[in-house]
């Protein structure tokens, strides 16, 4: 499609050339926007005027261009968000660990890509009215879906995202099972060293000790002579 | 015409060529998508991100929702 849209013949050639195709990837989505059957549905309304109010074809067109315009463009729009999402699913992964980091690399490079084509043919749309200028956006919308979908099929979908999945679950898992044992391991081992070290050994172990060693050299027990009295006692100490 | 590398993105992405999406009803295409899935296609309401204006206040209900509802109130 070179120019905008002039006859109801060249609408039904932009419907099937650019809308069509889009709207059937958009299809494939699990929630597909209500907003795009609005347009279309605003469409038919306009077309049908032509011949139930015998309207001009070409006021016909004009209106019924911007209505497939619309739905065009934000058929984009609903892939590039479908493609944003894919690629914050991929960052929760550590994919750094396929094809020794150019796996990642090349995601990200290519997402930046994506992000400034959709931003040019976001700004193309405000400059679309003009016949000349009209399918400058779908051009620049359409680079941007082709990356989105190259996206999608090498890296959302490769097989290798899987395998980084599984194996950063199973590297976090040994990290548990790992630190729970070498906490025990720690807790052994320093009561094994404090125990060693003669360390926290009470008060009646020590006294017990003393008189044994007293008993063994037969001396009775120094025993203090006030200990013996009682206060307000008149007895005297022996 | 559209461009080669937007149609073979096209054909990446959907499976079936831009020739075959052109020549399948809409109607065809979602009962072929629909049975492949083992789902119905639900529609959504993608406002504020695009559409001119919200119209919707409520959720949306599909057609079997919207006769159960009749039903019910016709039975009342």
């Amino acid at each position: 499609m070179s120019s905008k849209p002039t006859t109801i013949a060249e609408l039904f050639d932009f419907y099937y050339d650019r809308f069509k195709p889009i709207y059937d990837h958009v299809q494939l989505l699990n929630e597909p926007p209500i907003q795009l059957s609005f347009e279309m549905h605003a469409a038919i309304d306009h077309l049908s005027r032509h011949w139930k109010f015998n309207e001009p074809e070409d006021v016909v067109v004009e209106r019924v261009a911007g209505h497939l315009k619309r739905a065009t463009f934000d058929a984009f729009k609903v892939i590039l968000r479908e493609t944003r999402d894919q690629y914050a699913y991929l960052l929760k992964i550590n994919t750094s660990v396929i094809d020794n980091g150019e796996f990642q690399g090349k995601m990200i490079r290519l997402w930046g890509e994506i992000q400034n084509a959709a931003r040019e043919a976001r700004v193309a749309e405000g400059n679309s009215g003009t016949p000349e200028k009209w399918p400058h956006a779908f051009d620049l919308w359409e680079e941007a879906y082709v990356l989105c979908v190259e996206f999608e099929q090498d890296f959302f979908r490769n097989s290798k995202v899987q395998w980084a999945k599984t194996r950063q679950k199973k590297i976090r898992w040994l990290n548990v099972l790992g630190g729970f044992v070498v906490g025990v391991a720690a807790s052994l081992g320093a009561t094994a060293l404090w125990t060693w070290c003669g360390g926290g050994a009470s008060e009646p172990a020590a006294e017990i000790r003393r008189e044994d060693v007293g008993a063994l050299e037969g001396k009775k027990p120094d025993v203090p002579a006030r200990a013996t009295s009682r206060p307000g006692s008149t007895s005297r100490p022996s | 015409m559209a461009t080669e590398r937007f149609e073979r993105a096209i054909k990446r992405a959907t499976g079936k060529s831009i020739g075959v999406i052109r020549d399948t009803s809409l109607t065809d295409r979602r009962i072929e998508i629909e049975r492949q899935r083992a789902r119905r296609i639900r529609l959504t309401n993608w406002f504020p991100f695009i559409g001119r204006g919200n119209v919707l206040n409520d959720r949306l209900v599909d057609h079997e929702e919207a006769e159960r509802a009749l039903k019910e109130a016709l039975d009342e």
